[in-house]
């Protein structure tokens, strides 16, 4: 069963993303604050995708790509980008450092699931 | 510009015994309990719609029916789900805050997360200077946001509970300007505060049609979640107004 990891700071987008997630059928999510609070969950659980914000207090979402595209362990892991920072630069930066998608909020729920669905490829 | 000095005032209906404050606060959680399970009920029909829609098109699949007519049906359908479940966490989101801060927060993140709203502000009436004192803000300091007279010219619509809601592209004001949104907060008739949007986010560029229900939903309720979060105040031995809370925050 394919699990996925949602690192954002704001407990009600948090529950929204949660929410559409729920949708897919048969993938069980778990919730993390921040970047840290991510990176201490995927020390200890095997994920298969992240959904991370980028504007995040302790660790933002950029750093926590950085981090899980530098570890040998996790690198492969695909990850989604869903943040308020609509600017390109921002989508390129994001992508350069190794992102897979980049979602700007306000989000459409079917939006995310297609990319989890594709990423994932179920 | 200058911060107003806290002013801790009684609020008008001081007399409220702490029984009859109880009773309120019952009231409110219950009221919006039973929304929060009417909305979970449309969430899971919608749901079960959606899987209709998706086996009457698997049934019609290479018939002589129009298969793109189920397609923008389960598109709209997709769209209304994605609307319930925006305005359900919204909504319980907004009622499960008991402190004041706590409150703040949620409208913060409803405003920038749900809506894309960057630079905002939640006002409050304060009844003894006349004037809106600003209770959280987004995309600028709360000091720099104006405080305008109640009887100023922006606001004559909200403070007679008239929402400032306009369709089509919307174009980023200064804060010194009026708000291209102004949604009244609403106690019962009484208008307690409004919501001022003065810039949306750079890849939001006008308001959609679940932005117009979350507004209602903020200006019908979140009036009453502070009023449900003063009175918690009250109810621990700090008695304070409804604008009083800025200085909580």
């Amino acid at each position: 069963m394919p699990t996925a990891l949602v690192v954002e700071d704001s407990p009600t987008m948090r529950q929204l993303i949660v929410f559409a997630l729920h949708r897919v059928k048969g993938l069980s999510v778990v919730e993390a604050r921040d970047g840290v609070d991510a990176l201490g969950k995927l020390a200890t659980t095997t994920f298969d995708i992240i959904l991370t914000d980028i504007n995040m207090p302790i660790m933002d979402g950029l750093k926590l790509v950085r981090r899980i595209r530098s570890d040998d362990a996790l690198k492969h892991i695909p990850v989604i980008i869903i943040t308020t920072e609509g600017a390109e630069e921002d989508r390129q930066r994001a992508l350069a450092l190794g992102a897979n998608t980049y979602i700007t909020k306000p989000i459409q729920a079917p939006q995310v699931i297609a990319k989890v669905k594709e990423l994932l490829a179920l | 510009m200058t911060t107003t000095p806290p002013s801790p005032s009684a609020p008008p209906k001081q007399a409220e015994t702490p029984a009859l404050a109880e009773h309120k606060r019952e009231f409110i959680e219950t009221f919006f309990k039973r929304g929060a399970e009417l909305t979970e009920e449309l969430i899971r029909e919608n749901e079960r719609l959606r899987q209709r829609v998706v086996e009457l098109e698997a049934s019609t699949r290479g018939g002589s029916e129009a298969p793109h007519d189920y397609a923008a049906r389960l598109l709209e359908i997709e769209r209304e789900n994605n609307n319930l479940a925006n305005l359900f966490v919204a909504s319980q989101a907004l009622h499960s805050a008991v402190e004041l801060g706590e409150l703040a927060s949620v409208l913060v993140e409803i405003l920038l997360n749900f809506v894309g709203a960057k630079t905002f502000a939640i006002q409050l009436v304060d009844e003894e200077r006349g004037i809106l004192r600003t209770l959280v803000s987004e995309g600028v300091e709360r000091s720099d946001v104006p405080q305008p007279s109640i009887g100023n010219a922006a606001l004559v619509g909200p403070m007679r509970g008239e929402a400032l809601l306009p369709t089509g592209p919307l174009r980023a004001r200064p804060v010194t300007a009026a708000p291209m949104v102004c949604v009244p907060l609403k106690l019962g008739e009484k208008i307690v505060g409004i919501i001022a949007v003065w810039e949306l986010l750079l890849q939001k560029t006008e308001l959609a049609d679940v932005d117009f229900e979350l507004f209602k939903l903020l200006g019908d309720h979140a009036g009453s979640a502070l009023q449900s979060a003063r009175l918690g105040a009250e109810l621990k031995g700090r008695p304070l107004a409804l604008w009083g809370a800025v200085d909580l925050v």
